[in-house]
């Protein structure tokens, strides 16, 4: 008896983590059941820092210092893309998360003098690939305590790619990093390490979905690099969806 | 109303026109704090320590108000208003050191720009800000004075030959304005996407002019061409020629005779930069030639057939720099720079035997540069010339920041 009921507890687990459709990670941790959901909107205030980089500019250093400038110009011209920037993440409070939870390699591309994305989250223990495919060089740093770094500079990724492999390391620390380009110092972008697997960018409509989550009790946290990180605590039950909403302005 | 009155007018109105367009005026500042301590030869047209602040001194030696405002989609204005300690060693007064209107339209390759800019010539005067640059101090070039004066010609009794420091009046000039600005017309095109780059203007004076104004209808042609063969080696020549000399109650009686536009400067530059990884090489070759009246014993020397004696002067200088930034010590980095400032043999057009028209000078400089912020950077220089027994070291402890 004992073994059909051993054969029935491996079946149940290996069903159950086979099932999981939450947000690309795959990590085995002894949690409750996978389908709660929970969404809503998150409105995010126009910056009016639409502002072209004009190529005729005298300094190199002039005009990435302000707030109103933490995202590549480029990335701030599209209506869509300040959201894009936002990142809602679940953090679980009433249960715990293995500290291994390391998710598939992110990639994070320099084009046109700009990083793409601009905003990336990634799990603790992610590696993160910068790639350079500009005709020119590009540096990548980031002076956040804790996760300091220099690549150096590094050649085009297409035309020397048998030359040198894209560089890659582990993303420490919860947060965000910030990350310049040495070269370019207009050059900008944040990886926002995170200690949860729950999390999800915004659509272009404001919208987000946070899907197949256990039971439990959970922080959302709304994140965007031009403003305050937002929180509430929600209470998720079996089945159920949560409707929550957040206003980056307040 | 005078001019002075006019420009700053000016500045107003565009800048009002600035908000009330687009509202996305951008006001940046930078500020330099500085430790500096020299030996007991310093000089500020040596090695850019006043004698009188030889011994260590604390000071703010840069202060910098940028001012961007487009007024268009394809026009902006732009400008910085500078305190520093150029000379005299103490905060001068603050002088609008760039103005400039930029018409730059992204379906074209090319800019155009108008006003007082940054010279097309050369590497060094596009690292115009602390924050920028890698060394505290420019390179012999941009920063060692020499008998050359623009008001005199070639003047052998210039300040490096007396006792005299650069506030005490005319002391000569270095081959290139330090400051690197120009005031005239220009463009930047771009022949070859993101591989060949003319950067070209006309301008009221060559590359030496310090003035913002010149009081001679003087006009120089500068242009810098550049090159990236590949993504780690950048190729740049420039070349410059016009008029340099300046107009000056001390020269007025020679020019009512002849005409000072016949004197000339010409400019030939070649600088490499190679970078990799966490290694950078820069170097540059600046030639110059001038031709240039006399100031000898306190007159023009008008000893040929009576007329201003014509002296054909050249320089040569070069530097090597060479950065590495260790991976281990993010933001860190050290670099070396060796560098000389070479006086070719002149002719002296009185009694064609040759002379020596400056001393040569070489000069090692090395620097630990510590980034802990973006916009933040400490420097630890030191250099020494000349003899190298250390009466013409500098020591700077340069601390930078852009906000």
């Amino acid at each position: 008896m004992a073994k059909y009921i051993l054969a029935f507890v491996v079946i149940a687990f290996i069903t159950a983590f086979s099932s999981k459709d939450v947000e690309k990670k795959s990590n085995s941790f002894s949690v409750n059941q996978f389908n709660g959901t929970i969404s809503g909107t998150v409105t995010v205030p126009d910056q009016s820092t639409a502002r072209r980089q004009f190529r005729g500019s005298s300094y190199r250093s002039r005009g990435n210092t302000s707030s109103s400038d933490s995202n590549s110009e480029k990335n701030t011209d599209a209506e869509g893309t300040r959201f894009s920037n936002t990142i809602v993440s679940a953090h679980p409070l009433s249960f715990s998360i293995p500290d291994d939870m390391s998710g598939e390699p992110v990639r994070i591309e320099q084009i046109d003098a700009v990083f793409l994305p601009n905003v990336t989250p990634v799990t603790v223990g992610t590696i993160v690939q910068f790639v350079n495919n500009d005709p020119f060089f590009h540096n990548v740093f980031s002076l956040t305590p804790g996760s300091k770094f220099n690549i150096g500079r590094r050649e085009t990724g297409d035309v020397y790619s048998k030359q040198i492999d894209a560089p890659k390391w582990k993303v420490t620390g919860i947060g965000p990093i910030t990350l310049f380009c040495d070269v370019h110092s207009q050059m900008k972008a944040t990886i926002l390490s995170l200690d949860t697997p729950y999390f999800t960018r915004l659509n272009e409509d404001g919208s987000y979905e946070l899907k197949d989550l256990p039971e439990g009790e959970y922080e959302i946290r709304v994140y965007n690099p031009s403003f305050d990180i937002q929180s509430r605590t929600v209470s998720l039950q079996t089945n159920s969806t949560e409707q929550t909403d957040f206003n980056l302005s307040e | 109303m005078n001019s002075k009155k006019i420009f700053i007018s000016t500045l107003f109105f565009l800048f009002s026109l600035s908000i009330i367009s687009s509202a996305q005026v951008q006001i940046n500042g930078s500020l330099d704090l500085e430790l500096s301590g020299g030996g007991e030869e310093s000089r500020f047209i040596t090695n850019g320590i006043s004698k009188k602040f030889s011994e260590l001194n604390l000071a703010v030696t840069q202060l910098n108000a940028f001012l961007f405002a487009p007024v268009s989609d394809n026009i902006f204005f732009e400008s910085r208003i500078q305190l520093d300690t150029w000379g005299s060693g103490k905060l001068n007064p603050p002088r609008i050191s760039l103005a400039s209107l930029t018409w730059d339209n992204p379906d074209n390759s090319y800019i155009v720009k108008v006003g007082r800019f940054i010279s097309p010539f050369g590497f060094y005067t596009k690292r115009q800000l602390s924050t920028d640059r890698v060394f505290v101090q420019h390179p012999l070039a941009y920063s060692y004075f020499t008998n050359m004066s623009d008001i005199r010609g070639y003047w052998p009794e210039a300040g490096n030959n007396t006792n005299e420091e650069y506030e005490e009046g005319d002391v000569g000039l270095s081959t290139l304005y330090f400051a690197g600005y120009v005031t005239g017309i220009g463009t930047q095109l771009e022949i070859k996407k993101n591989r060949l780059f003319l950067d070209a203007a006309i301008t009221n004076g060559t590359p030496i002019t310090i003035r913002n104004r010149s009081s001679l209808p003087n006009v120089a042609l500068t242009s810098r061409l550049f090159y990236r063969p590949s993504v780690f080696w950048e190729q740049g020549i420039s070349m410059s020629f016009g008029n340099f000399m300046q107009g000056d109650p001390l020269n007025n009686s020679v020019r009512s005779q002849e005409s000072f536009q016949k004197f000339y400067q010409l400019l030939l530059g070649a600088d490499t930069k190679i970078a990799f990884t966490y290694f950078e090489i820069i170097s540059e070759v600046i030639y110059s030639n001038w031709k240039t009246p006399a100031f000898i014993s306190n007159q023009f020397n008008t000893s040929c057939v009576g007329n201003l004696c014509e002296y054909n002067l050249s320089n040569l200088s070069g530097n090597i720099d060479f950065k590495f930034e260790p991976p281990s010590l993010t933001g860190s980095y050290i670099a070396f720079r060796a560098e000389h400032l070479l006086f070719l043999n002149a002719n002296d057009p009185e009694s064609n035997s040759s002379f020596d028209w400056d001393q040569d000078v070489s000069r090692l400089s090395a620097v630990f540069g510590y980034k802990f912020a973006p916009n933040a950077l400490l420097k630890a220089s030191f250099s020494d010339q000349g003899d190298f027994d250390l009466s013409e070291s500098a020591f700077r402890l340069q601390l930078s920041s852009f906000f």
